[in-house]
């Protein structure tokens, strides 16, 4: 687990004070990049807030019973990435008319709660134009989210060499897309 | 492996995507529990309340300190308390006037005795409570709460047995001429905390609103045990809180030998 902020101390010999602060610091420390890494992967201001407001829940939960969390940053990241993948899960499984309706209705609330320039809706556009989900995902994690190698491997279940190849493939194919449209 | 200058370059602007304050905010506040409307009032409801609050404060203090009806004689501000609290204690002492006319001359002014630096039990105190980042609330917002109610913490002593159980009894009493209400958010009224542990986080509290009513002059009686037998502690001495909801808290040093 190397690359992790280290083990962070959120037993049950804190007090409710102690708890509340260790919570804050997370909050204040990793909301931001969270909100982020889901809105990328989502293109949905809205459901990248449920999803923060989701996985900081859960990690509330998980403090207050007195669990200790370990490598709070991979915890994070790995709930939200499940939170995604929930998320996509559902939305498969819905019927071919509100699937068509949800499409219908996206772009309107993909661009009504930020106001994004130009420059960073067609990086949205790249983005999703890389057909390999995890090597969207991985490069995500380490030019939105700035995390290293370790610590995306980590969270993808991969290894450092594994995100390394995808990285590399990733950036390629985004290259050629900023340049060739852009 | 460096990170590709271009690619940074590419996404250089995603630090805008962010979520704004008031959001952060709005979330944290969703997640972590609130105080409760007894807490804080002056914080979560309007300016009205606020008035009102104050106001209510104002009568209730002026009819504790003037009350003509307790048997208890003159009540003088008693800031002594344990080393680590910032609870203000209301201490009774002995009647040092005839209190049958109704006559009562502040302490200040001769008729009571000077206050006191002494921490000697029994304790008695009201509207105490340890301030602390959950519920920032002032003095004032406080006393409002449980004014005209006496409390006493009893049957705490030293040379407690490292595996064996503290019992504390927190007696309340009303000292006014009417009836006087406790209100209470869940089913877990009173608690303790020894040193780290705190029985509040290994409690669960059923959720709803609860009331004691108390006749003038009735008490009422909360036991605190605490069992050692699982968690025995260290010789030595130790800081137990006890304490009420929202109402009242006292913490002590107590020895185990």
């Amino acid at each position: 687990m190397s690359g992790n902020t280290g083990a962070f101390d959120t037993s049950i010999y804190m007090n409710q004070i102690e708890k509340q602060k260790a919570f804050d610091a997370l909050y204040t420390e990793y909301v931001d990049s969270l909100y982020r890494f889901c809105y990328f992967r989502t293109n949905s201001s809205e459901v990248a807030e449920d999803s923060v407001q989701d996985v900081f829940l859960s990690l509330w939960k998980e403090i207050s019973r007195g669990v200790v969390v370990e490598y709070p940053k991979t915890w994070l990241y790995t709930a939200m990435r499940n939170k995604i993948i929930d998320y996509y899960r559902k939305k498969k499984s819905l019927s071919l008319d509100a699937k068509m309706e949800d499409q219908y209705f996206e772009p309107v609330e993909t661009n009504t709660h930020i106001e994004l320039d130009t420059e960073i809706r067609l990086l949205t556009r790249y983005v999703e134009s890389i057909e390999d989900d995890t090597d969207r995902e991985v490069l995500l994690l380490r030019y939105v989210n700035d995390l290293s190698m370790d610590d995306i491997a980590d969270i993808t279940g991969s290894t450092s060499n594994a995100v390394t190849v995808r990285i590399h493939r990733a950036t390629k194919k985004l290259k050629e897309l900023y340049y060739a449209k852009g | 492996m460096q990170k590709d200058k271009d690619i940074q370059d590419i996404f250089k602007g995603v630090g805008k995507i962010s979520l704004s304050p008031e959001k952060k905010d709005m979330i944290r506040k969703r997640i972590l529990p609130q105080p409760s409307f007894w807490w804080n009032p002056l914080t979560q409801h309007s300016s009205f309340l606020a008035l009102a609050s104050f106001a209510i404060f104002f009568v209730g203090v002026a009819m504790y300190v003037y009350n003509p009806y307790s048997a208890q004689g003159p009540i003088v501000l008693d800031t002594a308390t344990s080393k680590d609290s910032n609870v203000s204690l209301y201490k009774n002492t002995a009647p040092t006037q005839d209190m049958s006319e109704g006559a009562f001359i502040p302490p200040g002014l001769g008729g009571g005795a000077s206050p006191s630096t002494s921490s000697a039990e029994p304790m008695y105190g009201i509207a105490a409570r340890q301030s602390s980042d959950l519920a920032p609330v002032t003095n004032e917002s406080e006393t409002l709460v449980a004014d005209g109610l006496l409390f006493e913490v009893r049957d705490l002593w030293d040379g407690y047995d490292t595996t064996g159980t503290i019992t504390a009894s927190i007696v309340v009493r009303n000292i006014t001429n009417s009836i006087a209400s406790l209100q209470f958010s869940n089913g877990c009224q009173s608690y303790y905390v020894l040193d780290t542990r705190d029985s509040r986080d290994e409690t669960m509290c059923i959720e709803a609103l609860q009331q004691i009513d108390l006749l003038p002059n009735e008490e009422h009686t909360w036991e605190v045990a605490i069992d050692l037998r699982e968690q025995p502690v260290s010789y030595g001495t130790h800081q137990l809180t006890v304490g009420i909801e929202v109402y009242y808290e006292y913490t002590k040093d107590i020895t185990f030998e």
